[in-house]
This record gives structure tokens, C-alpha cells and sequence, in this order.
């Protein structure tokens, strides 16, 4: 990604402040967020970067690429910040932005997908259908799973939000 | 109006006024004033020729008061004042109005100039028939000195005052003087011993025959005002009597309670009854009251009969000129910050570090991990534990962090050659002299390893601790496993700082620590007079800043004793007693707490700054100051809406903080800068002396537009800005637009925009037009009648 000399886009930076990053700036890039992140550990997702991109305005560096997608927004980072830089509300922002531009990640799709589909992000597992027969409940939930017309009230939202383009008309 | 004979000086400046002001015309007018009994126009008149001439006026025509219509005040006021005591008349009795800086050299139109300056000049001559004599009072300072605190800061300016001479107490809050140098190993970035550098200064003190030394103790209550304190001390029962005390250690080995030791930063015990530590001053022992069981085996071993279980509190009562409070600071709890597990063993601050040196490398002894007792071989620096940080410690920087992680990395590559050190540091900030030179060796020459990285949390591992941290220039997360971590915690003032300020009258800055006077030019004095700070009550320090510290409040110390009188200017602020009805209302608006209400309401003269921010406070006209009394400031307001009230063209009424707002308006003129001649400015000690009453005033007799100019920022601008607010709202009630009340707040760097924005108010006031008479007339009737 650095292969070239960049020129910082402001214009970039302040329309994420404008969307609600009034944090951003303060970063002082000491780390803590990136050491405290659960999914720096097991990926190359580095948090602190992220917020370095967008304080630099390097838009194509972030909008695009899985990293966004890597956060669990589990706070740690949020908590720790020594600045008070609302980290996991900044990557939320910078979604946004990048769902906008047609950019999402993959297993989020799936998800959303599911969600048209179900009415539910997380489909009912097999076993989760076993574990309710056992407790003496139906298999399926009294949600959008075993009422229809509940799922098409869901779908009928979903569409009329636009959020099934968003996501690619999964 | 008092009736006063008033002699008018108006100065043509070699032309500087005259080209542009019509002197002769204002010669006509000027002789027809009332009360003007003599009158004369000179090319120069600070010239020695006219000085003699007037001189010989004031004394043939038995003037009561002069006025000088020449250049800016701020240029030879002292001048015409001086002259007029030569010539028997009270200096305060000098009426000088500025016809070049904010006159003539502003305005080219002669006629509109004119006018204005035959205003100003009206406004003069009334102001000057108001004038009163005022003497200028000299008061004894007491010259003993109070210092509170007795670290390094406090040590060094007591030594130092003893040595001019004059007598010192000094009050410490524990049973020993040292402060937190004396737990110091050694000092950055020389390395020399703390305990050995600083005990003699100790010992000096100790013998020092005019320094009293009061340990556990502190301030109650302080009365009295600058060059006379009077001062309550408490102090706390020590049991042992310092005097026969012979430190051989008897009662300590027989006493049963064991404690953990403050003064170890609790790594060791000490007993209920204990010597601080080796080089305490006073060499005696004290009986920790809070944890002794009263068994009395150490009154038993003592061998003099030094103890005395049955000690109680003393209160004494001091009284000293001067005040300097040097209390120090503390350090944050790093629990308060769960990731880095302080409550582990292994896991310790840089205080306990140090302490380690002294009790065991220094010894000797090898590092061992608390937790097993395995060697100590890998060790990590956290720094930044709780300062700069926002979220969960302070938003400043400690400033001796970075220097003192590497001073200790150097000591363990010193006493143990095969310790591995790691910093984790933010920025390295070592910007003492010869730090930056100190952090080169450590990496070169000791070889520690430095990341740039704010430890992210430490994890107990099962072999030791792992610091987990993003190495940000590498932009890799680094697990790395130490067998010991040192925390460097924030740096807070002492807990006692908000309570001891509160006795003190002394404001602090909104990171807790004691304010200083003005943060470049004044950094050692508080905001009120007579009292001085020093060291880290300033704000976190180092043992050379803090000892620089001591230098220069000793150096304002004896400046303010000066001869051993004070000199008190008149032109301040005073209460009329009968009038007071005691609410309190004045009190948190002075800059400099000079007023306070119980028992009774005094307003301090000597520590007044004489800006008149409290009068306009007061709803029952139980305030007022000298040389701008209400009286002179509505004579001023008269005399140049003299004739106002109809006319085609508007007048604007500035009222222009002495200090800075008049200098700027002054500086715009010497650079010959132009704005509209219809703003006339008085001349005000601050544009917060300005009440509702003078606007309205303004209005009815004639203003269309009211300026208050003063200080961006300065410790007046909240106080003018929040009544401004108030002030427009009660326009708006009255009928009068808002916005024809305006603040201009001002710097001196920045006068070049006074002009522009004085043209811009005046041309909104222009569009607006002029006020209705009648509307003027009447506002002043519901005003007066209201209040």
C-alpha cells in the first residue's frame, strides 16, 4: 500500500468527522488499541492504522480493504484509549461509508444476506434445534423462522430501507 | 458637581495634534467650561519651559485640579503628575486626556476630529471637578517567612532565606523533612546519590539558628493580609521527644506492631514506633499513633524517657510577612488501571524500583521475583501509567518519566550485567540538559532496549509476566515475557493541595495544581500577593527545575519584603460598610480573593489590583473604588454626551480596559492607523468596572453604541462576557437593540484589527441610526426607578 509518495486528503478526514468521529483527531498513535485488539492477535488487522488512514484521508486504503471488516467491536480499545478516541464508533462510521461505496465485508454480507432471507443474522443451528426439543420448545422460535407474515413485514422494511441493495441484493 | 477651580493644558505636539485637531477653537470653547478658571495652549507643553508655567498656574491661580490635554496617558502622565506634587497640588488631582494617540493621529477630517477632541476634553474637566486627593500608604511587612513543605523545594528556599538573614518556619507534614528526593537512589542524568546530595541540606537546616522546623504538621487557617499572615498550625502528637531522642533504636526493637513502611513505598515493615528513615531530620523517632497498641514496652526501653504515650495535638499560632507553599506532589495508584495487574507481586511502580536499588542492588543483593523468588533477568518500563491519558488518569505529562526509566535501565545494566531492560515508551521527552545525551548511552552503551509502544496490558504468564504492545513503528504486536514490570505513574499534586489552597485564597489550574500568577513572567508567585509557590505544587518537575523553583521564590520573597515596607497605591476597590448586606455576591468575581465576608466584610487593599470587576456585582452600592468612582465615571459619561442626544451623525462610547484594550487603541494610533471619529473611549481599569447603569446611562444621554474592550482571555473575560449577556438581555427589556452592546475582546499582538473592528461596529450603529430622545429619556426613568 505505501509504494508511492501520498498526498493527505482532508476532504476524506473531515467527512468522517462529520459523520460522527469528533474523536478521530485526538489519536496520538501510542498503540494501545492495536495491543488490546482480540483480532490483531490471530489477523494482520492492525486498529491503529485504520485510524491513522482516516486521519490522513487515505480513503482507498480504507474503504476497500477487509480491515474494516476484522473489528469484533468488542471495546477493549474504546476503554483503554488514553485520548478517548471512540475507536469501534470511527471503524462503525467508516463502514458505513464504505457499505455506501458498495465495499462489504464478506461474512458481514452473509449475514445481511440471512437477515433478508430469515429475518435473523445467525441461522438457527441444527443443534440449537435439538437443545429447544430438549427443553420441551417447539424447534423454531415464535419469530420471522415459524411466522410468515412476520418475515414479510421484516422483508418489507428491509426493501423499503433500500438495505438489500446495500448489501448487493443478496 | 463639586465646585473647583480647573486649570486645562491642551498641547499642539509640534503639530502632531495641532495639524489635525483645531486648537484654536478648542481654546474658545475650552475657556468657557465651567469651573476652567485658567487656561493655556502650548507647541509642547511637556516642555521644562511650560512644565515651570504650569506650575506657577497652579500655584497663582489656586488650581484644584488640572487637566493635561496632550498625548496617550501611558506616555507622560508620571510626568505631569510629578509636577503638579512639585507645584503642592495632589498628584491624583491630574486629569490627562489623550488627544494624539486616540485622536489626532487617527483622524484626518480636522472638524469631526475637532469635536471629538473638545468632547474628550469636556469629559476631562468634569471628571477632573470629581477628582479626589489620594495618598499612597506604607504599611510594615512583617519579615518572617512561612514555607510549607519540606522537600527539596521547600529545603533549598529555606536555607536560602536563612542565609539573607531573615527567620523561617518551616511546616512539613510527616515526622521527617526529605520530601520524595530523600527515597530517591540516585539523580538523572549525572547518576550522583540522592540521599547523599540532599542529607547535608538536612543536616544544615536542622542546626540552622533562624530556621524552626515544625514536622507533622499543618496549615488550619490563615488570616490577615500580604506582609501580615496570621497563621494556625496543628500539629499532631509525635511521642517522642525530638530534643531528648538519641536514636538508639531500643523502643523500635521492643515495640510488637509492625507496619508496612510508607517510606519503602510498603516493599518493608517498620514498627508502630520507627525512625523514618536513616538520615531523617529530626534524628529522632516517632510513634505512629494510627497503628500503636499503647502497650508500652518502648516507654519502658527508652533510655531518656523521650516517650510519651499521652501526647497530644498543639495548636500554635504564627505570624510572617510571607508565604511559600511548596508541598509536592503524589503518585497515581496504578490499580486504578486493571490491565497492567499491579496487584501482582511481580508487578511494581518505579518509586518501589527505586527503593530496591537502595535496599538491595546498592546492597549487593540480587533482584529476585517477589512471586517465587527467581532471579530477576528480564525486566520492562511501562510508562505513561495514567498521564496523558484522558480517559482513566490526567491529561499531562509527567515530564520525569522517560528520563528516570532511563536512569534506572543504566543502574540495573550497571548492578546486574546480564539484565535484559525494555522500555515501552510513547515519545521519549528528555529534555533537560544532558538527558537526550543520557537516552543515546542508554541504547548505545548500555545497550536497553527501547519500543515505541504504550504497553497495551500485562498478562501473567507462567513463567512471568508478558507485556503485550503494539511496537507502532514496526506495527507489530509484540509478547514479550519479563520477570518484573515497573510502572511509572502519573504524577499528581499532594492530596492536600484543593484544601491548603482553599486556606491559602489561592486559585488552581484545572489540572489541579497551584496557578501561577502569569505562567511566564510571574511562574513562583500564586494570584495573591505575599504568597509564592515553589516546585512540584506547580505541576509535576524535576529536582533542578524545582530547585530553580526555590531560587526564584526566595528572589520574589526578599523583592517583596524590599525595605520592609509596602507601598499600597490607592486606586483600589473598598467596601462602604453601611451598605453591605454581607450576600457574598463580590466575593468569587476578584481575580485575586481580596474580599472575603466573614466575620465581617473586609476588602483587602494590599492585595487588591484595583480592577473594579466586584462593584458591579453589588446590587446595594456597598462598592466602589477610588480615582474611578461612580461619581468620575458618570461625570466622564456627561461630559462627552454633552449636547448628544440629537444629531445626524451616531456617537459610540467605548470603555477601554487600562492595561491592555487602552494600550492597543494606543498602538493603533502610533501606527497611524484610522478608524471613525465617533467613537469617543474613557479610560477604565477594566472593562469588568463597567455596570448596566453606566450603558444606560450612556444611552439615554446621547450614546448609540456601547464598546467594552479588554483582555482575549484574560482572567476578567469570562466575568465581562457573562454580564454582557445579562446586560443585553436587560437592554432588550428596556427597548434598545442588543447588539448596540458590543465586547471586543483584544491582544496586544493583535491591534491592527482594532480599527477594523471599531469601523465595523460603528457602521452597524450608523445603519441602525440613532436612538429616539424620547426613548432616551425614558430608559433612564424605568432604569433609575428599578433600581
Amino acid at each position: 500500500m505505501a509504494e508511492k509518495p501520498k498526498q493527505p486528503n482532508p476532504e476524506f478526514t473531515n467527512a468522517v468527522i462529520a459523520k460522527g468521529a469528533d474523536t478521530l483527531n485526538l489519536c496520538f498513535q501510542c498503540g494501545t488499541c492495536t495491543g488490546s485488539c482480540p483480532s490483531g492477535r490471530l489477523t494482520a488487522f492492525r486498529v491503529r492504522k485504520v485510524i491513522r488512514r482516516a486521519q490522513l484521508g487515505f480513503k482507498d486504503d480504507i474503504l476497500p480493504t477487509d480491515d474494516l471488516w476484522f473489528c469484533t467491536t468488542c471495546y477493549t480499545c474504546h476503554e483503554r484509549c488514553p485520548r478517548g478516541v471512540e475507536i469501534p464508533d470511527i471503524i462503525l462510521t467508516l463502514r458505513n461509508m464504505a457499505v455506501a461505496e458498495g465495499h462489504m465485508g464478506e461474512m458481514h454480507k452473509k449475514g445481511a444476506g440471512y437477515l433478508l432471507k430469515t429475518g435473523h443474522l445467525v441461522p438457527l443451528s441444527p443443534e440449537y434445534k435439538e437443545k429447544r426439543k430438549s427443553v420441551g420448545l417447539n424447534e423454531t422460535p415464535p419469530t420471522t423462522l415459524s411466522d410468515k407474515k412476520a418475515l414479510e413485514e421484516v422483508q418489507k422494511l428491509i426493501k423499503k430501507t433500500g438495505f438489500d441493495k446495500l448489501i448487493g441484493g443478496a | 458637581m463639586p465646585d473647583k477651580k480647573i486649570g486645562v493644558f491642551i498641547c499642539g505636539c509640534g503639530g502632531n495634534i495641532s495639524k489635525t485637531v483645531d486648537v484654536k477653537r478648542l481654546k474658545d470653547d475650552v475657556e468657557t467650561m465651567e469651573g476652567v478658571v485658567f487656561m493655556e495652549v502650548a507647541q509642547f507643553t511637556c516642555s521644562k519651559l511650560n512644565l515651570e508655567s504650569i506650575k506657577k498656574a497652579i500655584s497663582e491661580h489656586k488650581l484644584e485640579g488640572i487637566v493635561v490635554a496632550a498625548c496617550s496617558p501611558h506616555m507622560h502622565e508620571t510626568l505631569f503628575k510629578n509636577v503638579a506634587q512639585e507645584a503642592g497640588l495632589n498628584p491624583y488631582l491630574v486629569e490627562h486626556v489623550n488627544l494624539r494617540e486616540q485622536c489626532s493621529w487617527i483622524h484626518e477630517d480636522m472638524k469631526k476630529g475637532t469635536e471629538k477632541a473638545l468632547d474628550l476634553i469636556r469629559a476631562g474637566v468634569l471628571r477632573a471637578r470629581e477628582l479626589e486627593a489620594l495618598e499612597s500608604t506604607k504599611v510594615d511587612i512583617n519579615k518572617n517567612i512561612l514555607i510549607i513543605g519540606g522537600g527539596i523545594a521547600g529545603i533549598t528556599s529555606a536555607l536560602q532565606l536563612a542565609g539573607c538573614g531573615y527567620h523561617v518556619t518551616l511546616l512539613e507534614r510527616y515526622p521527617s523533612i526529605g520530601g520524595h528526593m530523600a527515597q530517591l537512589s540516585k539523580t538523572y542524568p549525572t547518576l550522583d546519590c540522592s540521599p547523599c546530595i540532599l542529607a547535608p541540606k538536612m543536616a544544615d537546616l536542622s542546626i540552622h539558628p533562624d530556621i524552626t522546623l515544625i514536622t507533622c504538621s499543618e496549615v488550619v487557617k490563615v488570616e490577615g493580609s500580604p506582609g501580615n499572615f496570621q497563621v494556625k498550625v496543628s500539629q499532631k502528637p509525635r511521642g517522642v521527644d525530638t530534643d531528648l531522642c538519641l536514636c538508639c533504636g531500643k523502643c523500635s526493637e521492643e515495640c510488637p506492631v509492625e507496619v508496612e513502611h510508607e517510606f519503602d513505598e510498603g516493599l518493608y515493615i517498620r514498627k508502630a514506633i520507627d525512625k523514618p528513615f536513616p538520615q531523617a531530620v529530626p534524628p529522632s523517632y516517632f510513634i505512629d499513633f494510627d497503628n500503636c497498641s499503647e502497650c508500652g514496652s518502648c516507654v519502658e526501653a527508652c533510655p531518656v524517657e523521650a516517650i510519651n504515650l499521652e501526647d497530644e495535638e498543639k495548636v500554635s499560632n504564627l505570624d510572617v510577612g510571607i508565604i511559600i507553599a511548596a508541598t509536592g506532589f503524589e503518585l497515581l495508584d496504578p490499580s486504578s488501571l486493571a490491565e497492567y495487574h499491579f496487584e501482582h507481586p511481580d508487578v511494581i511502580s518505579a518509586m518501589q524500583m527505586e527503593r530496591l536499588f537502595i535496599n538491595e542492588a546498592a546492597e549487593g543483593k540480587v533482584l529476585k521475583r517477589k512471586s517465587d523468588g527467581k532471579r530477576v533477568k528480564r525486566i520492562a518500563y511501562l510508562l505513561c501509567v495514567g498521564s496523558r491519558d484522558t480517559n482513566r488518569g490526567v491529561a499531562h505529562c509527567c515530564k520525569v518519566g522517560c528520563t528516570y526509566a532511563i536512569k534506572h535501565s543504566v543502574q540495573l545494566r550497571e548492578y546486574f550485567r546480564y539484565m535484559d531492560v525494555w522500555v515501552y515508551y510513547l515519545d521519549i521527552r528528555a529534555s533537560t540538559r544532558g538527558c537526550e545525551e543520557f537516552y543515546m548511552r542508554a541504547q548505545e552503551e548500555y545497550k536497553v532496549n527501547f519500543v515505541k509502544s504504550r504497553g497495551a496490558e500485562v498478562v501473567p504468564s507462567e513463567n512471568g509476566l508478558i507485556v503485550r504492545a503494539e511496537d507502532v513503528t514496526a506495527g507489530e504486536i509484540l509478547d514479550n515475557e519479563f520477570d518484573l514490570v515497573v510502572l511509572c505513574p502519573a504524577i499528581l499534586p499532594a492530596r492536600d493541595t484543593e484544601d491548603l489552597a482553599k486556606v491559602l485564597k489561592i486559585p488552581l489550574g484545572p489540572d489541579g495544581f497551584i496557578a501561577e500568577k502569569h505562567p511566564k513572567l510571574d511562574p513562583v508567585s500564586s494570584h495573591r500577593t505575599g504568597i509564592f509557590a515553589a516546585g512540584c505544587i506547580l505541576g509535576p518537575k524535576d529536582i533542578h527545575e524545582s530547585v530553580t523553583d526555590a531560587n526564584s521564590a526566595v528572589a520574589k520573597a526578599i523583592e517583596f519584603i524590599g525595605d520592609g515596607t509596602m507601598v499600597i497605591d490607592p486606586i483600589k476597590a473598598f467596601i462602604i460598610p453601611e451598605k453591605c448586606t454581607k450576600c457574598g455576591k463580590c466575593v468569587p468575581v476578584c481575580p485575586v480573593s481580596a474580599i472575603t465576608i466573614e466575620p465581617e466584610a473586609i476588602l483587602d487593599s494590599y492585595a487588591c489590583i484595583g480592577c473594579g470587576a466586584c462593584i458591579p456585582e453589588c446590587e446595594f452600592k456597598a462598592l466602589d473604588m477610588n480615582h474611578y468612582t461612580e461619581a468620575q465615571i458618570m461625570a466622564e459619561i456627561t461630559g462627552i454626551l454633552q449636547d448628544k442626544k440629537v444629531g445626524e451623525e451616531p456617537i459610540i462610547l467605548g470603555f477601554f480596559g487600562d492595561k491592555l484594550a487602552y494600550t492597543a487603541a494606543d498602538s493603533a494610533g502610533t501606527a497611524r492607523m484610522s478608524y471613525p471619529p465617533e467613537i469617543r473611549i474613557i479610560r477604565v481599569p477594566s472593562a469588568a468596572r463597567i455596570a448596566l447603569k453606566h450603558i444606560i446611562f450612556a444611552f439615554s444621554k446621547g450614546a448609540d453604541g456601547v464598546l467594552l474592550s479588554d483582555e482575549e482571555g484574560g482572567e476578567l473575560s469570562e466575568v465581562i462576557e457573562k454580564r454582557l449577556k445579562e446586560y443585553q438581555s436587560d437592554m432588550d427589556d428596556l427597548g434598545i437593540e442588543k447588539d448596540r452592546l458590543q465586547f471586543m475582546p483584544m491582544l496586544l499582538p493583535t491591534f491592527k484589527v482594532m480599527p477594523k473592528m471599531i469601523d465595523m461596529f460603528v457602521k452597524k450603529i450608523r445603519r441602525k441610526g440613532r436612538i429616539d430622545k424620547v426613548k432616551r429619556d425614558e430608559v433612564w426613568e424605568i432604569f433609575s426607578k428599578a433600581s
